[in-house]
């Protein structure tokens, strides 16, 4: 049997930089999620009012507006939902990033985290899937935007799946060897 | 699980403490008690050794197999 190789921890310097880094996209997306739902609103509530000029995504919220209030309102929706899950998964993620959590990681609480992570990303995966089936719709009646990535959130979750798979055999192992005398 | 721990009936014969058994054996508290209460999942043979030579008696008198016992966890 090869002897074991050394695995270097991440450094505490680096931990907190990813864990700000998090943060910083955490807040982002909710940033990101208000925007699009004052965006809806003044879209309806503000006549003239346009959002291509206002707003980093070039979407064009007034003639979807105008097309159907109902497509209008299910599209927005979607999107609200999708920018919610995502900042859903990354403030998992900030969780994981935790000092307390980084001192004991093999715990289930720590896959629990994981889980949830493969879950949330798998949803957004599903939700932009069913958001660009509407979108294609649309786009045939000269009304759709641009899609999302549904593939590839499917296949992040997937990875994210099989890391926390992995990492309960290690909580199986680590409890195994806690309970060795 | 079907290895149950008979430690503590030694140590009644022995009339000794899990502390002091503690002290001759080396381990700590909390590990001779996951022991004694049967939630060990593995014994170390040096562990195993030591408490044999405290307790003056055979491995066989502190392990016993039960076939059918249900795990607990």
């Amino acid at each position: 049997m090869p002897a074991p190789q050394q695995v270097k921890a991440p450094s505490p310097r680096l931990v907190k930089t990813m864990n700000f880094l998090t943060w910083i996209v955490y807040i982002g997306l909710l940033i990101k999620a208000g925007t699009y739902l004052f965006e809806y609103l003044m879209v309806i509530f503000v006549p003239g009012f346009n959002t291509e000029e206002l707003s980093w995504h070039n979407i064009n919220f007034p003639e979807l507006y105008e097309f159907s209030f109902i497509h209008y309102s299910v599209v927005v929706f979607f999107m609200i939902i999708i920018t919610g899950v995502k900042a859903y998964a990354v403030s998992e993620v900030t969780d994981l990033l935790k000092e307390k959590t980084l001192s004991a990681p093999f715990r289930p609480y720590v896959a629990g985290i994981l889980m949830r992570i493969c879950y949330a990303l798998c949803a957004v995966g599903i939700i932009a899937l069913l958001h660009n089936l509407h979108n294609n719709w649309l786009r045939a009646h000269n009304a759709g935007l641009k899609g999302w990535d549904d593939a590839d959130w499917l296949y992040a979750a997937g990875l994210v799946y099989i890391i926390a798979s992995v990492f309960k055999r290690g909580i199986v192992l680590q409890t195994e060897n806690d309970l060795t005398v | 699980m079907p290895i149950i721990v008979n430690m503590d009936v030694m140590m009644a014969r022995r009339k000794m403490s899990l502390n002091e058994l503690s002290d001759r054996v080396g381990l700590t508290l909390a590990n001779l008690s996951i022991l004694k209460t049967g939630k060990a999942k593995a014994i170390r043979f040096s562990t195993l050794e030591a408490i044999c030579e405290a307790l003056q008696c055979q491995p066989a008198d502190i392990l016993e197999y039960v076939p059918g016992e249900e795990p607990e966890d």
